[in-house]
């Protein structure tokens, strides 16, 4: 138990509460509250009062599938939870660290790999942006149409509409950040491969010189069912540290951006795997369909 | 204190949500399905609010349910109560879905979940809804005491997942300063609930 009161982050704790801390000052705290049991008791006090907040909130309740995919995810997880660890407990956050030398040695490595890819890369890169734009225009058709519909069956048509406006910001996201890790003439370029047998899925994955934007792309790979998607893994030491999902259309094929606060040379692996989504969520692959090394 | 469990008319024969974080650590499935009625709507509601999103509102929902069924045994009940403990699992998941996805992603039209349809099934009693109700009004008036530039950076953190550090850029204010006003408008927050008797 911490003792020396100069070594408490009282100046931290309500910050923790409100989750407002940065990754390294959150495990600042994470790290003392394992011994210090004022500071926890401080934290449980301010966790109540933005737990208040909370309920501000205006109240719904959520459809029923939501039960009835929690309770099939929970038979699910039980043989899985014994064997996969839990990722880290922000993914999207904490990957900070000084990490020189680590650029100048994937650099090195990749010079052989990028030359062999990177014709195939550019081929595939234009190929899936012109796949990207042409389903923003399908969405868009279908965004018009909606809208036209508004006026006969309004509430039906408000929910698909905000659900086809939200499809196409993502895309347009997706878009903007994919040209935009692709424009960079310091980019690397690795093929993934795939490991499941008789598979034809295959992908690149694409990102800048500093490792911190990137962009997977894949073909080939089957389309799943409701409640069921492609998670992107970051590999390091046998830590798995979840990075994103993926959706993949009826032709079999999907595109990721991948925005992180430090570099992806952190880690030895980039991997995607197929599964429910709720079991992505708490660190549990299913099939681990496309790999590649990051040397 | 601020924030004790909002249930005060949980019959002799229910669980209580120790009880029941108990049995789900023990792997009771029914535990859990019953713990999920009980908190379904605050999780769902909470994510909603801050994602704008149902499709993920509802993935966060079902993501939050699942790490308490396979967390549950982490949980501490000397140092805490369930209800903070399962909100902020929430607030956390939440933020980290809008940090991953904040510089990817335009989120939608805040005004579109208003179109929604309010407690469409399971809705709790009336007397519920009041005691809701009025811990609701207690909260935001609450609110309404901190000054401008406080109330603005608790409504940053808490509901739009902004660091301290994010918040200070955002605004064009030098971190400390930031930090001073989250830790003022916390601690009276948690001054004028208590006085005015949240519970």
């Amino acid at each position: 138990m911490a003792t020396n009161s100069q070594t408490h982050p009282h100046d931290l704790l309500e910050a923790f509460a409100l989750d407002a801390l940065d990754a390294d000052e959150e495990q600042t705290v994470l790290d003392h509250i394992e011994g210090c049991l004022e500071c926890a008791s401080v934290i449980e006090e301010h966790l109540q009062t933005a737990t208040a907040l909370a309920f501000t909130a205006p109240h719904f309740a959520p459809p029923e599938r939501v039960r009835a995919s929690l309770l099939a995810a929970v038979d699910l997880s039980q043989p899985e939870a014994e064997r996969v660890s839990v990722p880290r407990r922000r993914p999207s956050r904490g990957w900070g660290g000084a990490y020189s030398g680590l650029g100048r040695r994937w650099a090195r490595a990749l010079m052989p790999v990028g030359a062999v890819a990177a014709v195939a890369v550019v081929a595939v890169v234009i190929a899936l942006n012109l796949q990207i734009s042409g389903q923003m225009d399908e969405v868009q058709t279908e965004n018009n149409l909606l809208r036209r519909e508004l006026g006969q069956n309004e509430a039906a048509a408000a929910a698909q509409l905000a659900s086809a406006s939200d499809t196409v910001e993502q895309m347009q996201g997706n878009l903007q950040l994919l040209q935009h890790t692709l424009a960079q003439s310091d980019n690397q370029s690795l093929v993934m491969n795939p490991m499941l047998a008789g598979s034809d899925a295959w992908g690149v994955l694409v990102f800048s010189g500093d490792g911190t934007m990137g962009v997977i792309m894949a073909s080939e790979l089957e389309p799943l069912e409701e409640g069921h998607g492609y998670h992107v893994w970051l590999m390091e030491g046998g830590q798995r540290t979840w990075a994103g999902d993926m959706q993949v259309d009826e032709h079999g094929w999907g595109a990721i951006a991948l925005d992180m606060s430090s570099s992806m040379t952190d880690f030895d692996t980039v991997q995607l795997s197929r599964g429910p989504l709720a079991l992505a969520a708490v660190g549990i692959t299913g099939d681990i369909v496309l790999e590649v090394s990051l040397p | 204190m601020v924030g004790q469990d909002p249930r005060p008319n949980l019959s002799p024969d229910e669980p209580d949500d120790h009880q029941l974080l108990e049995r789900i650590a023990a792997k009771d499935r029914d535990a859990l399905n019953i713990l999920y009625s009980r908190y379904m709507t605050p999780v769902y509601s909470l994510s909603l609010h801050m994602l704008k999103q149902p499709p993920l509102a509802e993935e966060v929902t079902q993501d939050v349910f699942l790490n308490i069924w396979l967390k549950a045994a982490s949980f501490n009940a000397s140092r805490g109560n369930p209800r903070s403990w399962i909100m902020s699992v929430t607030h956390h998941r939440v933020v980290d879905v809008i940090r991953a996805r904040r510089r990817t992603y335009t989120m939608s039209d805040p005004e579109g979940y208003e179109t929604l349809e309010r407690l469409p099934s399971s809705e709790p009693s009336v007397e519920s809804q009041v005691t809701q109700s009025l811990d609701r009004e207690r909260i935001v008036r609450a609110l309404a005491t901190l000054p401008d530039n406080q109330r603005e950076v608790i409504e940053l953190a808490y509901f739009e997942g902004y660091s301290q550090s994010e918040m200070a850029e955002l605004l064009s204010q030098p971190l400390g300063t930031i930090k001073t006003r989250v830790r003022l408008a916390m601690q009276k927050l948690r001054t004028t609930l208590q006085e005015d008797g949240y519970e």
